[in-house]
């Protein structure tokens, strides 16, 4: 009763089965990553969203012509990869690929219909990290979009930034005691003077 | 700046690991190695407990932002018509990625549009013929005996024979007629051989009380179980000679004229009030609630009890099974409106006399008789919404542990006068005089008939939120003993809108939802269990679980897990939908009608060729926007979609009739026949009550058209009407919060949405007293069902799509525990439970019975998607458990997580040792790789914080 069987009673050459389950595979990887993918190049290209969707198509235009069985078993970095590399691009061309994350853009997507007083303390808890994130150095900035926005693995990482795991590492845990710093760091600016 | 070093010392820890370690990141070497460097070293520990909640904040931030992410629909279009050409025309067909953006533009001239429609015309058109082929095998009505012949042979299921109690003629034909299944059944495999005649009993496995009472007074026929009912059925008959009268007319399906039906209802109404206990019946007219007869759970415990004690000679005990069911024609009466049968109530007394428990039984019984009587009382137009309208109420705040007799579900909130309890079931049992208030109300209130229901004016609001959300308040089931009631039933529930809603609560709105609005099962089913499907042509796989319980030690978890057989989405038949859509002026914000908008076109994107899709839209009068048009029209489809605007009132009846029209038009058979109600539930025009849009829905349930019903919003959103809704009209409810979630129903769980493999799921499970003392299901508070409506194929259950799971969980306390549960009130009782329970243990230690090492048992029925007739498979829980894997001990605390992360949202009396940071903690261990998990967990976190502020 699975699809094999169906379709084997068609009769069906091997090389359509192949057709189709590329086909299927190619839309399965699509609907699954795209969210993430245009979420990350968003970020990426500083709140642009017209070159992040750009940039999420061809990504995904590029992965159509690659052969299926060198991408299989590593797509999701491979896109992003693709993603990053095509965002650089962008970047040279049109001299607009910046880390800031901070754009009026991003404020009216993540706030739908919430009442303003109600939230104001966590807003600004929420614009404070959000800020940071926005200050850290580039590299570590794009890995903690990647393993805390997009949840990639550090080994996936890795493939999309082509660093070694343990820098990756680093570079995150760089990244967490900064933040960690910064938001210490407001909260008791006044106390722990002498610490900092 | 550079950030300041970690003070790590440990020349084995880098200190980068810790962030590892805190992100799951590290293998299980230097995890072990960081763990230990963690036990003796404070100051880590601290750092680690930083870098936690640092990365749990920034991953909220960052994942609030990220689900509103997706790329457009002309891109999404461009590309997945880019994939389907890759893979049918070859790689030389694709034009220079650069020209893509062009090609989006301009949607429609798209040089290879051509082509590529043709080619994927082939090949859909191919998949299509293989659905067609697989699903005239799976549910095509004429081959549905033929099926169920070889699933019978193949496994563990039976066709249906209806219990004495609901057996009509032509079931009993049916039975006789299905002579080969029966066989099948006798050998089916569930139990072995050895015990086929317990597994034939219907009704109770555990005890033989019933079976023994049968056998004794028809020994001729004793071989054959089927025969036993039958004869039990034909005695009963002649025990009461109008009970013949309401078979027959409950067999012809008879529906009286309103007037006729009322005056029935009248007449039993007055009769029965001249047998209460002096009790006003005015009191308790003010429920409408729907829900389980209580006559129901009263016959349950008689029947406990009569085996429990074990002392029914034959001839009584055939009595009391006659009055058992003569209550039981009671119910069937309240629900068909015949005349009540005059032997019921007369033998009462009779049994009444005979000894202490019998008198208790038959005070049970006739408590539950009047209970299910009056409810006739208010056929009448008589409004829900007198103050101080009591069952619901009555149990409402009956003592968690005081009584498991009571079983207090859907209450009354006290927040709002103009609400009687939705569904407040109960019953009285060992006191009545102390109750019976809840057994009557309550049972007037279940038997109060559907079909009158309607003409009830309603005008109760459900209690709002400070956001204007309404909802219905749930109120926890406590614990029930199993000597008294050692049977569950449920309708299984998919839905997952409560977890959506709470989300919306936690992200959006930084506060805690109101406790009693959450359904902890919905909570549960909303992630993904890898539960193994079915390995045969059986719809369900079950697997059952026996696990500690983190907030009682003494108490133990039985999960139920359920999983449904999978369909690829890419083998799902034939697909006839509707667009069911609310453009009313409340669905314009940014997250209602734009977002159904995106919903749709996710769904249009996965539209096929030999799909047909229909918009109807409606506000203050219901229009068809594009009429059923098939997938290949995707342009017009998708057009059509991005034309809705939104404004004016909203007429909801008006739109779901034209919506069914339209379905029922084009109606696929052994096809997907579905409408897909997008809304914020606000119904403000033309048919608004939820009791007449509920009744209309249960009509056009009947057509076979499925419902998915979508809510979206928050504020002035009405949970109750949707869930009520989505209940009656065979239908699953969720709801769509973001783009994320909109894309989980509709691409990832596609199938699933659309595709109903079995309606009707019903539920039961069977205790045996032998091993559990008591027990409490967590959630499903208004899905539960009464023992009898198991075995009724009219009594409607919830839908479940392909490849959905079902997760449930049972608290127990095993026999030798009992002290733990707080005495029940009632002492003067308690001594003798105490030795029933004693009895019960001593009866299944007999060596007759094989079913020591069994601590329950498992049926679950359901339907085909186009059936009448319900299938049933079975499944033991045994002492011995197979080891789990990795992932599935994941899976299962996972769940229990979940079920103690709605406890603490409840704030659940009923779970004293409950504890956020081990529950924290716990669940932070099995979130692996899902991402709905992560998100979970840090709404957890959030949540936690929320309610140490309070």
């Amino acid at each position: 009763m699975n699809s094999t069987d169906n379709q084997d009673s068609l009769a069906r050459s091997p090389i359509e089965l192949r057709e189709v389950g590329h086909a299927v595979w190619l839309q399965s990887v699509f609907e699954r990553l795209q969210g993430p993918l245009v979420g990350y190049a968003y970020k990426l290209l500083g709140g642009d969203w017209d070159l992040a969707q750009d940039c999420v198509q061809e990504a995904f235009m590029r992965l159509c012509k690659e052969p299926r069985d060198r991408v299989e078993s590593h797509v999701d970095a491979w896109l992003f990869k693709t993603c990053r590399n095509r965002a650089m691009d962008m970047h040279r061309q049109e001299a607009r690929m910046t880390f800031q994350t901070d754009s009026p853009a991003l404020t009216t997507l993540s706030s739908r219909e919430i009442d303003p007083g109600q939230q104001a303390v966590s807003a600004e808890q929420t614009r404070r990290i959000d800020e940071e994130i926005s200050k850290l150095p580039t590299l570590e900035h794009e890995v903690v979009l990647l393993r805390l926005g997009q949840g990639l693995s550090y080994k996936q990482i890795a493939e999309v930034t082509e660093l070694s795991v343990s820098h990756v590492g680093v570079l995150l845990h760089q990244a967490m005691l900064r933040l960690r710093q910064a938001m210490a760091g407001e909260n008791d600016a006044v106390t722990n003077v002498s610490n900092s | 700046m550079q950030p300041k070093k970690s003070e790590i010392t440990d020349p084995n820890i880098e200190a980068w690991e810790l962030t590892a370690y805190a992100l799951n990141e590290l293998d299980a070497e230097s995890r072990a190695r960081l763990e230990k460097h963690l036990e003796s070293n404070p100051e880590s520990r601290a750092e680690l407990k930083e870098i936690e909640s640092i990365a749990s904040a920034i991953q909220r931030q960052l994942s609030t932002v990220a689900p509103s992410m997706a790329l457009d629909p002309a891109r999404t279009k461009n590309l997945l018509d880019t994939m389907s050409l890759e893979s049918s025309q070859g790689r030389d067909a694709i034009g220079d990625p650069h020209a893509s953006k062009a090609s989006s533009v301009d949607r429609t001239s798209t040089p290879s549009r051509t082509g590529w429609t043709f080619s994927r015309a082939a090949v859909t058109a191919l998949c299509a013929l293989a659905a067609t082929v697989l699903i005239a095998l799976m549910v095509a009505p004429e081959s549905l005996h033929g099926l169920r012949k070889q699933i019978g042979m193949s496994g563990p299921m039976e066709s249906h024979v209806a219990v004495a109690s609901e057996s009509d003629f032509a079931t009993k034909q049916e039975s006789k007629s299905n002579a080969s299944v029966t066989v099948d059944e006798k050998a089916q495999p569930a139990f072995g051989p050895g015990t086929s005649g317990a597994t034939d009993e219907t009704e109770n496995r555990y005890s033989s009380t019933l079976g023994g009472v049968t056998a004794e007074a028809s020994p001729a026929e004793g071989a054959n179980p089927k025969d036993q009912e039958i004869l039990l059925e034909d005695l009963i008959r002649d025990n009461g000679s109008e009970g013949q009268r309401s078979l027959d007319l409950a067999a012809g399906e008879v529906t009286a004229e309103g007037d006729a039906l009322e005056e029935g209802l009248k007449q039993k109404d007055s009769e029965l009030r001249a047998k209460s206990f002096g009790v006003n019946p005015p009191d308790i007219t003010s429920n409408d609630s729907i829900g389980v007869p209580s006559d129901e759970y009263v016959r349950e415990g008689m029947k406990g009890r009569f085996e429990v004690g074990g002392t029914v000679n034959g001839d009584l005990g055939m009595n009391g099974k006659a009055v058992l069911e003569n209550e039981t024609k009671l119910a069937t009466l309240a629900e068909t409106a015949t005349p009540i049968p005059s032997s019921g109530p007369a033998a009462l007394p009779a049994l009444t006399l005979n000894s202490k428990r019998n008198e208790l039984a038959a005070g049970g019984a006739s408590g539950g008789g009047r209970g299910g009587l009056p409810g006739g009382g208010i056929g009448g137009p008589v409004p829900d919404m007198l103050p101080g309208g009591g069952g619901g109420r009555t149990n409402a705040i009956a003592p968690p542990f005081g009584n498991a007799d009571v079983r207090a579900i859907r209450g009354y909130s006290p927040g709002s006068v103009g609400r009687s309890g939705t569904s407040a079931e109960g019953r009285t049992s060992y006191d009545y005089a102390e109750t019976s208030v809840d057994g009557r109300s309550d049972g007037k209130a279940q038997a109060f008939p559907d079909e009158l229901r309607a003409n009830v004016p309603s005008l109760r609001m459900p209690p709002t939120t400070p956001s204007g959300d309404r909802f219905d308040e749930l109120i926890e089931s406590p614990f029930t003993e199993v000597a008294s009631a050692p049977l569950s039933t449920f309708s299984i529930d998919v839905d997952t809108a409560s977890y959506t809603k709470l989300r919306q609560y936690l992200v959006e709105n930084h506060s805690l939802p109101t406790p009693g609005s959450l359904r902890i099962e919905e909570l549960i089913n909303y992630f993904d269990y890898d539960y193994q499907g079915p390995a045969d042509n059986s719809p369900f796989a079950a697997h059952l679980r026996l696990t500690d319980c983190p907030w009682n030690k003494d108490h133990q978890l039985v999960r139920v897990a359920i999983q449904a057989k999978k369909v690829d989405t890419e083998n799902r038949p034939a697909s006839n939908l509707v667009f069911l859509i609310d453009v009313s002026g409340s669905m314009a914000a940014a997250n209602k009608l734009p977002l159904v908008k995106r919903t749709l076109s996710l769904l249009a994107s996965q539209v096929r060729e030999n799909d047909r899709v229909a918009i109807v839209v409606y506000a203050g009068a219901a229009g068809c926007v594009l009429p059923s048009t098939p997938g290949s029209k995707k342009d017009a489809i998708l057009a059509s979609i991005q034309e809705l605007q939104s404004g004016g009132s909203t007429n909801g009846g008006q739109g779901i009739e034209l919506a069914y029209r339209i379905a029922k038009d084009n109606f696929v058979p052994g096809g997907i026949n579905r409408v897909i109600l997008c809304t914020d539930g606000d119904f403000n025009v033309g048919v608004t009550g939820t009791d007449q849009l509920v009744t209309m829905m249960q009509e056009n349930a009947k057509s076979n058209v499925f419902l998915t019903c979508l809510g979206y919003g928050i504020g002035n959103y009405n949970d109750s009407m949707m869930e009520q809704i989505s209940d009656k009209g065979n239908g699953t409810y969720a709801m769509v919060d973001n783009e994320l979630e909109a894309r989980r129903i509709m691409i990832e769980q596609l199938s699933g949405t659309l595709m109903t493999v079995a309606k009707d799921v019903k539920i039961q499970v069977e205790f045996n007293p032998a091993r559990v003392a008591s027990y409490r299901l967590l959630g499903y508070e208004n899905r539960r069902l009464a023992t009898a409506d198991f075995d009724n194929d009219r009594k409607d259950a919830g839908e479940i799509g392909a490849g959905h799971r079902v997760t449930a969980l049972y608290e127990i306390v095993s026999v030798g525990k009992e002290g733990v549960i707080p005495a029940n009130v009632e002492l003067r009782y308690g001594a003798e439970k105490q030795e029933n329970v004693k009895d019960g243990a001593a009866k299944d230690a007999d060596p007759v019975s094989s079913h020591t090492d069994e601590w329950l048992y498992l049926k679950i029925r359901s339907k085909q998607p186009e059936a009448t007739e319900s299938t049933k498979q079975e499944f033991v829980l045994r002492d011995k458990q197979q080891a789990l894997l990795a992932r599935e001990q994941m899976d299962l605390d996972w769940a229990v997580s979940v079920a103690e992360f709605g406890l603490l949202l409840r704030q659940s009396p009923l779970a004293p040792g409950i504890d956020w940071n081990r529950m924290l903690s716990r669940a932070q261990e099995c979130i692996g790789n899902d991402p709905y998990r992560r998100e979970c967990w840090s709404m957890m976190q959030q949540a936690k914080q929320l309610s140490d502020r309070k």
